[in-house]
């Protein structure tokens, strides 16, 4: 149904030859029954026969010049062309020649240029409510960074520290109470050097470390946050080694009161680390405080810190 | 589009969709109202939307909600000449801004829009019609119309003055 309201994107398509022959039908009914339509300002021609509309229409209210040719009929379009800054090199050459010299004309043409709006800076005060949290907790993932590395560095550690165990003839009570578990080499077992200090709580399996590492997760604790438990115990007793505790990793403030590391093993202390505590400062973009203690009532150690948090070993002479 | 692509359009296109809605409807609470509204929905459609076509897509939103704001108060012409007195009012001071804003609330509410968005926004009649569903024709029509509007309202200005 054409109407008044909705006739002029028909008569659009109607010039471009793109109406079916029903809507063409339609529309020319339309038109004729509508006259004051046709003679509107910018629908210049009656429309009778669809081949005498589309060569009486000026294209040029569409920035279609057919040719370079202006005229006093069509200058108003190429003026407005010009200010649209749409008008090709050659066009506007030509454009430029034919105002050239004509007082009107260029007054015409400077107003039409004119006529562009100037933009303005406007500036929308409640931006601040549109924008979006981005999910991303940076020390949420400096604290998974950390304990990764720490448990990793640990492990490797240990792992290290392990080798490094002092053997002795298979006939030490120690070694007889061990011998059921484990079938050393070469004759010997290897046992710990001071084998009366017992780890305070001993996990069965050392898939453990890795639900500690998730609890540390759960909790959102960082570097800047005390955790009360990250590490406890690597259990490595079933390589036929005396367990290596490190049972807890705690605040700076439980530090002197217990040991936050046992080991059974003479401990080689220096490289390992420092190794990680190179490793830590690298995630965590901190400074990583490493100190050897000095034997002290035959107990010597280590501990290094990380923001608020110290791990530290301490071990006791025979 | 991720949630990092939406802030950027935040921050790139906020202020200019502002800007179009609040020079077409005049209230600057209305005008805020609209661009929180538009930037509601295409975060709700932020799946379905390519971080590319964020500008057209801000843009069309803002369009539709502003067509219907102005309608329910009755202000929408559309492509109706408005019978708006032609008159030209001037101050002491020339100013050809001033002055092309009062010519601009003289143009029906469908030649403010794609003038709005072509002179201010810089877009091409195919993405204009695309903004406001139009045919490139269209909004070649209506520039034109609106360009001797224009025109013909500083024509008085320089005569008067």
């Amino acid at each position: 149904m054409i109407t008044r309201e909705n006739y002029e994107s028909y008569y659009l398509d109607y010039i471009e030859g793109n109406l079916n022959e029903a809507d063409m039908v339609q529309f020319l009914d339309f038109l004729k029954t509508h006259p004051d339509l046709v003679l509107a300002d910018d629908f210049e021609a009656p429309i009778l026969q669809p081949s005498e509309q589309k060569q009486a229409f000026d294209k040029t209210a569409l920035f279609q010049f057919d040719d370079l040719s202006i005229t006093p009929e069509n200058e108003e379009s190429w003026m407005i062309a010009n200010a649209e800054k749409i008008l090709k090199p050659a066009e506007i050459e030509v454009f430029n020649e034919y105002i050239k010299g004509n007082e009107m004309r260029e007054k015409e043409t400077f107003l039409f240029t004119q006529s562009r709006l100037i933009p303005e800076i406007s500036v929308f005060e409640r931006k601040k409510e549109l924008y979006k949290e981005v999910r991303f907790i940076p020390s949420m993932w400096i604290s998974r960074a950390a304990a990764a590395v720490l448990i990793g560095g640990l492990s490797y550690y240990l792992y290290n520290a392990n080798s490094e165990t002092t053997t002795v003839e298979q006939n030490t009570p120690i070694a007889q109470h061990k011998k059921s578990a484990v079938q050393p080499k070469n004759n010997a077992v290897i046992i710990p050097s001071h084998s009366e200090i017992k780890p305070k709580q001993v996990l069965d399996k050392p898939t453990q470390k890795v639900k500690d590492y998730q609890k540390l997760d759960e909790i959102g604790a960082s570097v800047d946050t005390p955790i009360e438990l990250a590490f406890k115990r690597l259990d490595v007793e079933q390589k036929g080694v005396k367990p290596l505790s490190i049972q807890q990793v705690r605040p700076t403030w439980d530090l002197e009161e217990e040991n936050l590391a046992q080991i059974d093993t003479k401990p080689n202390m220096t490289k390992p680390y420092e190794g990680i505590a190179s490793l830590l400062s690298d995630a965590t973009g901190r400074t990583i405080d490493f100190q050897r203690t000095d034997a002290k009532n035959c107990e010597k150690g280590f501990k290094f810190q990380v923001g608020n948090f110290e791990i530290g070993r301490r071990t006791t002479c025979k | 589009m991720t949630t990092k692509e939406y802030n950027n359009a935040v921050s790139l296109h906020a202020d200019h969709v502002y800007r179009f809605v609040l020079k077409q409807v005049g209230g600057k609470m209305l005008a805020e109202d609209i661009v929180q509204e538009t930037f509601v929905k295409v975060w709700e459609k932020r799946e379905t939307i390519e971080a590319e076509k964020i500008k057209s897509y801000l843009f069309t939103t803002a369009y539709h909600l502003m067509i219907n704001a102005l309608k329910k108060e009755k202000r929408w012409s559309g492509e109706e000449v408005e019978n708006t007195p032609q008159t030209v009012s001037t101050s002491s001071n020339f100013d050809l801004k001033e002055i092309l804003d009062q010519a601009l609330e003289t143009l029906p509410s469908i030649q403010k829009t794609v003038v709005l968005l072509r002179d201010y926004e810089g877009y091409a009649y195919d993405e204009i019609g695309e903004i406001t569903g139009l045919t490139e024709a269209q909004v070649k029509v209506y520039i034109f119309r609106a360009r001797k509007q224009l025109k013909t309202y500083l024509g008085q200005l320089e005569n008067v003055l």
